[in-house]
């Protein structure tokens, strides 16, 4: 014995390894791969291994002998596959083969084999033994699955190692197809048959001369057909019910040695009744179709094609079912009629013919009688998908069978022609989806769809256009098709998708059904991804010109056609999405008219729809307007949107001026950087040097704000000088400023404080002394900047402002200013992509409101006076009104008594703010509300009452609640209720507005049924 | 009910049932705006499929700042806590009650036999509702549902009827009084069963009745 490793130790071993088998499987693992470390190493002789277990394995107690095997088979299997010498492999062999009769240890011997087979100096003579004992002296149905396993373990391993053997050898491959079948025979176990199965496949496509075996290799599959199966709750092997059909198909259709036995058994299954075993049939009838070969279809093609007939004719699914949605037996049983189709296809001469033929002559008679026609032809274009020449053959057929006598057509017959050639459509773009749109439109090959393509267009533009606006379905369906002509490669011209897109530009514009509007859009969207170009050049010029002002209005308006602007600028916004050139043409078009506009009239609305447009192009296609495309923008339009900018009916407008400011705002923002400085040298000239925004109050003071939230912030900038010269100018109680200017003046604070100003100079340069509502204005819009960028300096502001609120003669105005800290204000917006206009950071509302509502908490509770309690409440209302739930969620228990407090109060906004907040916790987290469900119902109630302070959204909100009650609270607390819930509820039937109405009879439906066992 | 009387009944598809269009005025809410930028508002809904878009949260945002700058500028403002106070000088429009939405109200309701609605079975018809509104809301209203039951001799008249009183006095204001009547010549004991659907005191006792109750109940579940 080697000293290394001495016969004490290895005694040890073997006791533990066989101490823990039955216990602890991981720890006689781990003990078991040590010892195959020491024969690896050499350290220990496999002999001696067996020796010290030789007590063990000659015990009479079955237990010992089971553990001690247990442990040399896992030392097995541990051992790399050269570790064994030739010797050692056939004594451990014979060994084991000697050990079946003792069936205690069946598993453990299984398992051994089957990792001594794994060994190199196993050679191809010892396999007929081994296969000869697992044949003849292993009864499978008489052990357990986990046993069974190592039996199917030895064969796939030996079948895996020495195929070529196999090969050579006929009489040893039967031995093993033979041996298999008894392993394989009366198993059920998933695991088990997953690799049984798998046996099977291997067994008939890599052996050869198996064929006298077939029949009984089919039985020990088919037998399982259709197979089903639920895994059981926390199944160690993960074995699924599609993992074993899969296996179960695939062995099914290995080999065309099965073609006679498969082909009749799986028709006969299709006459099941449950769908389910039907779909199973079907796909693995595809798979056979597809695998068993060309020859072998065309013997059995005739019984395939009755089975599927009766299936796509008369199958109780035609419609896909809304109830079992993972499968469809009528489009898999029209899949396998491709399969067919396209394996005879490509079989001999005649092949296909004679198979189409049949079917076509069956068939031809629905064409006349319209009966079941949809299913036939739907069967004709499965056949038609194979491949270009059956495609050919089919059409041919079909399509003068539908153009026949269809010269004069009535409504309804138009529409089942349209709907049957769509078939042939997907046929189409199913055998031609290899043609690349590169190679332009109208570079179809010559075939059969587009000899007829004159008919089809003219049948479809008479569908649409020569219709009654009354046929919605059959105007709505020439559009669909229409699109999908447009949408097959290479079918039609340019010259005709151009006739479509004008087709559907004309219907969307003259058109009032919702589902014409969407179907033309749909379309039009489909051909802007095809030909961007035709949807620019027909449907936005179009109605860019219809845009075009003649006198002072849109010259279409002169005209009865009934098209509103607004319609159009809809269209414009709906059909651009994301479309490259299309939204950059738009964006250019509508600036024209809009200068054009400006220029002319004093039309304050009709630049109102214009410029909202352009601002809803330009926000909603973002990632359309790159550097390059800013660049250009700016080129074209930047000094126009300018001089219109100064124009009166933008300029004395503080929506238009607004949105225009807006749009420079998005164009400027994707300027490259490096063009930021000087377009800020090129701003401030234009309005503090020429416009002198800072002598005197002016308007255009907003373009500079959000131009200058639209720059780098690295770049430099006079900031401190602009912020104490507009400080001075709102501040100067002499010179008059209009709201609108004011407010323009104050975000431009914020954006200077947030941007560019030291935290310090702001510090400095506010004035809290002076305490006057006007200057503590201006010190919350600064302070907004360095709340956004969490600065420290901006706590302490907050701070003194909470105080002020106890202030009685500022107090109710200062907590109005609370909502200026967190409201969102377009010119400080975070933008995707865009890191350097602004230091908003991410979280700090939430730090604001951190900060804040406890603060507003103790002060409320510090206080007696019931109109300083209220400057609190209105504080928190403000701030609740612009912050999100997700974050308040957290202080609710703190809050809701100052909540339930300022539902009361006399202030309608107020009271909507509180109720908001209380309906977003209970959305969120009901079990906060539950406990306060006792006074929240008696206040609510109040608060439906039509009154001075409760508006339309306060009444709406408070039912909202009370209806929420009914789902998320529990049916203990609301039962006491719940009549005089009903009856109070009653006067908000009477109510004056129709939504809070209809939420009242919701809510007391809701309270009428309260508690109620359900029906049934 | 293995056997329906009327197993193949005419029936209207849902999504085709007539309908109020959708009321802009319920997306705009903010109590103070004049009416030029209520305009303004509806044009944005129009032309942007909804509110729900930043270009008009952005008009939104500044209306209110405006309205606030506003506030904090007006020297006297009222105080939160006067009780005087009226913050919407503004008369709210109102929204009459009319026969559309007494329709709505009962369009929904499940046939006792089908699994479909009155309103598909055209069982309600628009038409046959008429609402006779009193401009004094202190006196009486009037309502009047005409019913055609699916055949003549629809044994499940008087359950129809009972359910559509029943979600009409759930449903609507107590000043209405409610009159349910079948169309005439649609069914065979016209009489009957109308003077059964008006009878306060047989539609009182049918009310008692648990059983009764609970079908009419499951008949009331698919309103919306």
């Amino acid at each position: 014995m080697a000293l290394n490793y001495p016969a004490r130790e290895l005694r040890a071993d073997i006791v533990s390894v066989i101490a823990n088998v039955a216990t602890n499987e991981h720890k006689a693992v781990e003990l078991s791969s040590q010892i195959a470390s020491k024969i690896t190493s050499g350290d220990l002789k496999l002999l001696e291994l067996v020796l010290g277990l030789r007590d063990f394995i000659t015990s009479p107690d079955q237990v010992d002998r089971k553990n001690a095997l247990h442990c040399l088979s896992m030392v097995l299997g541990q051992l790399p596959e050269t570790a064994l010498l030739k010797n050692d492999v056939s004594v451990v062999l014979e060994f084991y083969l000697g050990k079946f009769e003792d069936s205690s240890c069946l598993d453990e011997v299984l398992l051994g084999i089957s990792n001594i087979v794994q060994m190199k100096c196993f050679y191809s003579n010892q396999i007929s033994t081994t296969l000869e004992a697992l044949k003849d002296e292993y009864h499978p149905t008489q052990n357990l699955a986990a046993t069974r396993y190592h039996g199917f373990v030895i064969l796939d391993r030996l079948l895996d190692k020495f195929q070529a053997t196999f090969l050579e050898k006929t009489s040893l491959s039967s031995l093993l197809v033979k041996t298999f079948l008894s392993v394989a025979a009366g198993e059920k176990d998933p695991r088990n048959l997953l690799i049984s199965f798998r046996i099977n496949a291997k067994i008939t496509t890599a052996l050869k001369d198996v064929a006298p075996f077939k029949e009984d290799l089919f039985d020990t599959l088919f037998c399982y057909f259709p197979i089903t199966f639920r895994p059981p709750e926390n199944d160690p092997y993960k074995i699924t019910n599609s993992d074993l059909k899969v296996a179960l198909r695939d062995a099914i259709s290995a080999t065309p040695l099965f073609e006679e036995d498969a082909f009749g058994n799986l028709i006969d299954k299709m006459t099941a009744s449950s769908p389910s075993v039907k779909n199973d049939t079907l796909l693995t009838l595809k798979s056979c179709v597809e695998r068993f070969g060309a020859e072998s279809c065309y013997k059995n093609w005739l019984p395939i094609w009755n089975a599927l007939k009766f299936e796509i004719m008369h199958g109780s699914d035609t419609e896909s079912d809304v109830t079992l949605p993972e499968f469809n037996n009528y489009e898999d049983s029209l899949k396998v009629l491709t399969a067919l189709s396209t394996q005879l296809v490509t079989y001999k001469d005649g092949a296909f013919d004679k198979f189409y033929r049949h079917i076509f002559d069956e068939l031809k008679s629905n064409f006349q009688y319209e009966k079941d026609l949809k299913q036939s032809c739907a069967a004709l274009s499965a056949i038609s998908k194979a491949n270009s020449v059956a495609f050919e053959k089919v059409l041919s057929d079909v399509l003068a069978l539908f153009f026949e006598g269809a010269s004069d057509l009535d409504v309804n017959k138009q529409k089942l022609l349209i709907l049957n050639l769509s078939f042939f459509f997907d046929a189409y773009a199913a055998v031609f989806k290899e043609l690349k749109f590169g190679n332009g439109p109208g570079t179809f090959p010559a075939n059969k769809l587009s000899e007829y393509k004159d008919e089809i267009l003219m049948l479809m533009g008479k569908s649409l256009k020569g219709s009654s606006k009354n046929e919605v379905s059959l105007r709505t369906l020439s559009i669909v098709q229409m699109t999908k002509l447009v949408d097959l490669p290479g079918f039609l011209t340019e010259e005709e998708i151009s006739l479509i897109v004008q087709y559907f530009t004309d219907t969307i514009l003259t058109d009032d059904n919702k589902n014409i509007y969407f179907a033309s859009l749909e379309g039009l969207k489909t051909i802007s991804k095809i030909s961007e170009q035709a949807t620019i050049q027909i449907s936005l010029k179009q109605m860019l010109l219809l845009l075009k002002p003649e006198g002072s209005r849109p010259g279409f308006l002169n005209d009865q056609s009934g098209i509103g602007v607004d319609k159009i600028l809809k269209i414009i916004l709906d059909f651009t999405t994301s479309k490259h050139q299309l939204v950059v043409e738009s964006i250019l078009g509508i600036t024209r008219r809009l200068y054009e506009y400006s220029d002319i009239s004093e039309d304050r609305e009709i630049c109102f729809a214009l410029l909202s447009c352009l601002y809803s192009l330009l926000d909603k296609n973002l990632d359309v307007v790159s550097e390059e495309v800013a660049c250009s923008l700016k080129n074209e339009l930047g000094s126009e949107l300018m001089v219109i900018a100064r124009r009166k009916p933008i300029f004395e407008d503080d929506h238009n001026l607004t949105l225009i400011s807006s749009v420079l705002y998005f164009i400027n923002i994707r300027l490259p950087k490096s063009l930021h400085q000087g377009e800020i040298d090129k701003t401030l000239e234009r309005l503090v040097t020429d416009d002198q925004v800072f002598e005197r109050p002016n308007r255009s003071v907003i373009v500079l704000t959000k131009l200058l939230s639209a720059f780098d912030k690295s770049c430099n900038l006079a900031a401190e000088t602009l912020m104490s010269k507009s400080l001075s100018l709102i501040l100067d109680t002499k010179v008059p400023c209009t709201e609108f200017e004011k407010l323009a003046y104050l975000e431009l604070l914020a954006v200077l404080s947030n941007k560019w100003c030291n935290e310090s100079f702001v510090e400095e340069a506010l004035n809290y002394e002076k305490q006057s509502i006007a200057s503590l204005e201006v010190v919350a819009w600064c302070t907004k900047g360095l709340v956004m960028k969490n600065s420290s300096v901006a706590v302490k502001v907050i701070n003194m402002f909470v105080n002020f609120l106890s202030d009685s003669t500022l107090g109710q105005k200062v907590a109005k200013l609370f909502e200026v800290f967190v409201v969102d204000i377009p010119t400080l917006d975070r933008f995707k992509g865009i890191s350097w206009n602004n230091n908003v950071r991410l979280l700090y509302k939430q730090k604001f409101f951190g900060d804040v509502a406890p603060q507003l908490v103790t002060a409320y509770g510090a206080t007696d006076d019931m109109s300083i309690k209220a400057n609190y409440l209105m504080a928190l209302s403000c701030v609740l009104k612009n912050t999100p739930n997700t974050i308040t969620i957290t202080y609710i228990p703190k809050l809701l008594a100052l909540l339930l407090q300022a539902v009361k109060l006399n202030n309608s906004e107020v009271r909507f703010s509180a109720l908001s907040t209380i309906k977003g916790t209970i959305d969120q987290a009901p079990q906060l509300i539950t406990e306060h469900v006792h006074s929240l119902i008696p206040i609510l109630l109040a608060l439906v009452h039509p009154g001075s302070h409760n508006t339309y959204m306060v009444r709406l909100t408070a039912l909202e609640i009370i209806l929420k009650f009914s789902t998320d609270v529990p049916l203990n607390y609301l039962l006491p209720y719940r009549l005089e819930v009903l009856n109070k509820l009653a006067v908000a039937l009477d109510d004056k507005k129709r939504r809070v109405r209809k939420t009242c009879i919701d809510t007391r439906q809701a309270f009428f049924e309260l508690g109620q066992v359900p029906f049934d | 009910m293995s056997e329906f009387i009327n197993e193949n009944p005419a029936i209207l598809d849902e999504n085709l049932l007539p309908s109020r269009p959708e009321d802009k005025n319920d997306t705009i809410w903010d109590a103070q705006l004049n009416l030029a930028s209520i305009q303004r508002r509806m044009q944005l809904i129009d032309i942007h499929q909804g509110a729900d878009c930043k270009v008009y949260r952005n008009i939104e945002l500044v209306d209110r700042l405006l309205a606030k700058e506003a506030y904090l500028n007006d020297a006297v403002a009222p105080g939160l806590t006067d009780t005087d106070t009226d913050d919407s000088e503004l008369e709210e429009a109102e929204d009459p009650i009319d026969a559309q939405e007494v329709y709505d109200m009962i369009a929904h309701i499940s046939d006792p036999e089908h699994p479909l609605t009155l309103g598909q079975l055209a069982v309600v018809n628009l038409p046959d509702i008429d609402v006779r509104e009193n401009k004094d809301k202190t006196k009486i209203s009037e309502v009047i549902v005409k019913i055609t039951p699916t055949i003549t001799h629809c044994s499940l008249a008087t359950l129809i009827g009972l359910g559509i009183r029943v979600r009409l006095e759930r449903s609507l204001p107590p000043r209405y009084r409610i009159t349910i009547l079948l169309k005439s010549g649609s069914h065979q004991s016209e009489n009957q069963v109308n003077k059964q659907l008006n009878d306060k005191e047989r539609v009182a006792a049918a009310c008692d009745n648990d059983q009764l109750l609970g079908v009419v109940s499951k008949m009331l579940s698919t309103c919306k």
